[in-house]
């Protein structure tokens, strides 16, 4: 699932003519916390669409207990018939679509509202240097709304230009960029 | 919610290429100011040179000729001088040329410096040549002795008159005149003879 290349995501750390603009802000590094305020994990890059010329997803490598978390969840969930990932070891990094994340600039923290835990924790995570195809995508976006009729096409043509993408998502935690 | 942009980061050449430039142009300009340094000295030495030597052409050739004249003189009796010093030997050749250089030296630094001598420097040049005529007369030492008084005396007037501060080294040339005694033979205060003559090249030396 995770070896083809998606030509629309790019690690930008591999982007080498790109980088961060000027007045945003590069998270790498900051703590990511959860819709009840806990930790999840810590960005560890920022995947961007060079097109669109902005990220997309902030892939988190994701804390232990999290991990183990969600090997409970998913024992739990199978023998409830619930769907869930199973993740192997080693795969211990997740993606978060950038509009559903706040900036939390002064404490240096990547926030997800809409986001919690148990959720993060059912997600099928990858290996940290995994190339991410279109349809992994696809399933998380859909996880983490909780809806599997999200952009029924598997053309990525218009995926980003959802509101998950944008950051419009949430008005109230509109996270401008620094004026110049 | 979060947003972050990218864009493209500013190719890194041109700054380069600027900085080389920049570094260029000030290696350049820092090359043609020290050329036009030089210059501006060369031409600084040629303008003080130039009026020097127009006088010098101009109005005093024969001047700058005599001085140079003088200068000769005095050198010729130092060089003599010195050159004897190394040497054991003392013999009348040498003490009757050693007496005339002497005169001459004077002799021309007097003229440099404008003095008129009053002293019959001709008896000096007589005692010199009855040294050299006669090598077998005994009574050279006091030839040589009133020749050395003589010059002494008017090195002294010299002194006096215009170079005052000197009055040590006149002292220690008559020091060395007295030292010569006129009853002894020359060859046995050779050294005594010589130590006079090194007196009064080192007091036309000074007379400078």
């Amino acid at each position: 699932m995770m070896t083809d290349t998606n030509k629309n995501l790019f690690n930008l750390d591999e982007l080498s003519g790109y980088k961060v603009a000027k007045n945003y802000h590069d998270v790498r590094g900051w703590d990511v916390k959860d819709a009840n305020d806990r930790t999840i994990g810590k960005v560890d890059h920022l995947l961007a669409n060079k097109i669109a010329e902005r990220v997309v997803y902030l892939d988190v490598e994701v804390d232990e207990s999290l991990i183990e978390e969600g090997h409970n969840t998913y024992q739990a969930s199978a023998s409830k018939g619930v769907h869930a990932f199973l993740n192997k070891e080693g795969e211990n990094h997740l993606i978060i679509p950038i509009g559903m994340a706040t900036i939390d600039k002064k404490n240096k923290l990547v926030i997800t509202n809409q986001i919690d835990s148990s959720t993060f924790a059912k997600i099928k995570r990858f290996k940290k240097g995994d190339v991410l195809v279109f349809e992994y995508e696809l399933d998380v976006v859909r996880h983490y709304k909780g809806d599997n009729t999200i952009h029924s096409s598997n053309d990525v043509e218009g995926f980003y230009d959802r509101e998950e993408f944008k950051n419009t998502f949430h008005e109230g935690g509109l996270e401008k960029p620094e004026s110049r | 919610m979060a947003e972050i942009k990218i864009e493209q980061k500013k190719p890194i050449w041109p700054w380069m290429i600027a900085g080389l430039v920049i570094v260029a142009l000030i290696v350049i300009f820092l090359v043609f100011r020290d050329n036009g340094k030089d210059t501006a000295e060369v031409s600084a030495e040629v303008s003080t040179e130039v009026p020097e030597s127009s006088y010098i052409i101009d109005t005093n050739e024969p001047a700058l000729s005599g001085v140079e004249e003088n200068n000769g003189m005095i050198a010729a009796y130092v060089n003599f001088v010195e050159d004897s010093r190394g040497r054991m030997g003392l013999d009348h050749a040498y003490t009757n040329e050693a007496l005339l250089k002497l005169i001459e030296a004077i002799n021309a630094r007097a003229n440099e410096v404008g003095y008129e001598i009053r002293a019959d420097l001709e008896g000096v040049k007589e005692y010199a040549k009855g040294i050299k005529i006669d090598p077998y007369e005994t009574t050279h030492a006091d030839g040589i002795r009133k020749a050395a008084d003589i010059l002494t005396n008017v090195l002294e007037d010299m002194q006096l008159a215009i170079y005052p501060g000197l009055t040590a080294e006149v002292d220690e040339l008559k020091s060395a005149s007295a030292s010569i005694d006129p009853e002894v033979l020359t060859l046995e205060q050779k050294e005594a003879v010589k130590n006079y003559f090194s007196k009064a090249s080192d007091l036309l030396q000074k007379m400078n």
